[in-house]
């Protein structure tokens, strides 16, 4: 049964590769096409009017400009997959990275005429992760939230619980939430939803990365929507082994407060 | 002088295949989406098409199969254009019914070749 699914789970991920692949060099081909096109024309049309050469020149190096750009992101992206391999690992106060995130982020909703509410605890105990890599996973869950919310009345609230053995965060949006039918796709590597009219800005690689980092501190990163009433991304971390004792487990979470 | 339609929703590799066309005195129209170049080809009556098999609003192969099931155009030649060179996409367009096939990036010389030979 495991074998199974396991191999389900490695073909699912070689087919999602495949057609990545496959819109890349899409992606490729069509500056390409243009290109051998163009130049062939050159090639073949000794008499060919200056201004029509000038045309043909010039479109020739914008779609040259256009493949260095193409290549440029690829290598960017491969990079930053790259990443989460080497992420180090060190105790890590969540509740202060949660807050850090949140004044980082405050202007970015302030200027959309949104709110954002902080619910954090007193204290709680530490995680192991990257403290560099898990601001970016709050950081890209937050300026998510930040392009989904409507034109006026939005509000964004991040919350961080203690859960036993380990610690949830929540950033839920008022946003329109997202569609049934895209709630695995925009974990996939370059989807940035099925609506382009709705398509925010970015690369699409935020929230894989982000799930990536979160998986590689042996957490979970997923998604708790319904359409119309906002999207909520959560992650769960599990808290340092060290400090799960009785007694000392589980923090005093009496006095969250709310900034 | 003979109508040939390019539809090709992109710009640059329409400039190079309207250049080309003229160059070689074909009469040319030029449409850049699906829906626009089936009322082209009815309106029109291309004496041939260079039909993109990836466009916005209706793709090449549909295209296709709805030139082939129209009665007043369905014997229009078609040579359909794709970025993909496997064997799957040639079989689709030859079973949606179209011509001819070449796939990107092309030649512009065998594609002029390809043309001149599906008129004469």
């Amino acid at each position: 049964m495991t074998d199974r699914t396991e191999t389900e789970a490695l073909r699912s991920a070689l087919a999602e590769k495949d057609a990545s692949l496959a819109e890349t060099a899409h992606e490729l081909r069509t500056p390409l096409t243009a290109i051998r096109a163009l130049a062939e024309l050159l090639q073949d049309t000794p008499d060919m009017d200056p201004a029509r050469r000038a045309e043909f020149v010039g479109i020739i190096l914008a779609e040259v400009a256009r493949l260095n750009r193409l290549v440029d992101r690829l290598l960017d992206e491969a990079r930053a997959a790259a990443e989460p391999a080497g992420v180090r690992q060190v105790p890590v106060d969540l509740r202060a990275l949660v807050l850090d995130a949140a004044r980082t982020t405050a202007a970015l909703f302030h200027a959309r005429g949104a709110t954002i509410a902080t619910l954090v605890p007193e204290r709680v105990t530490p995680v192991d992760a990257d403290p560099d890599a898990l601001k970016q996973v709050l950081l890209n869950l937050l300026s998510n939230a930040a392009n989904a919310l409507p034109p006026a009345g939005g509000c964004v609230e991040i919350r961080l619980t203690p859960e036993p053995g380990a610690l949830r965060v929540e950033v839920a949006d008022n946003g329109p939430g997202v569609p049934e039918g895209d709630r695995d796709r925009i974990f996939a590597r370059f989807d940035r939803g099925s609506d382009p009219a709705s398509r925010p800005p970015g690369t699409g690689l935020g929230l894989p990365i982000s799930r990536q980092i979160v998986e590689h501190c042996g957490g979970e990163l997923w998604l708790e929507s319904t359409k119309g009433s906002g999207a909520c991304f959560a992650f769960r971390l599990p808290v340092r082994p060290e400090s799960r004792s009785p007694g000392g487990g589980q923090p005093d979470d009496q006095g969250a407060d709310r900034r | 002088m003979t109508k040939v339609l390019i539809a090709d929703d992109e710009p640059n590799i329409v400039v190079s295949l309207e250049f080309l066309l003229k160059r070689a005195g074909y009469d040319v129209l030029v449409t850049h989406d699906g829906p626009e170049t089936l009322r082209t080809i009815r309106a029109e009556r291309p004496g041939l098409v260079v039909l993109d098999a990836m466009m916005p609003g209706m793709n090449g192969y549909d295209i296709c199969e709805a030139v082939r099931a129209d009665g007043a155009v369905r014997d229009t030649p078609i040579l359909m254009l794709t970025a993909k060179g496997r064997e799957n996409d040639v079989a689709r367009g030859v079973g949606a019914g179209a011509n001819a096939y070449v796939t990107k990036p092309f030649s512009t010389r065998a594609l002029l070749a390809t043309v001149q030979d599906m008129l004469a």
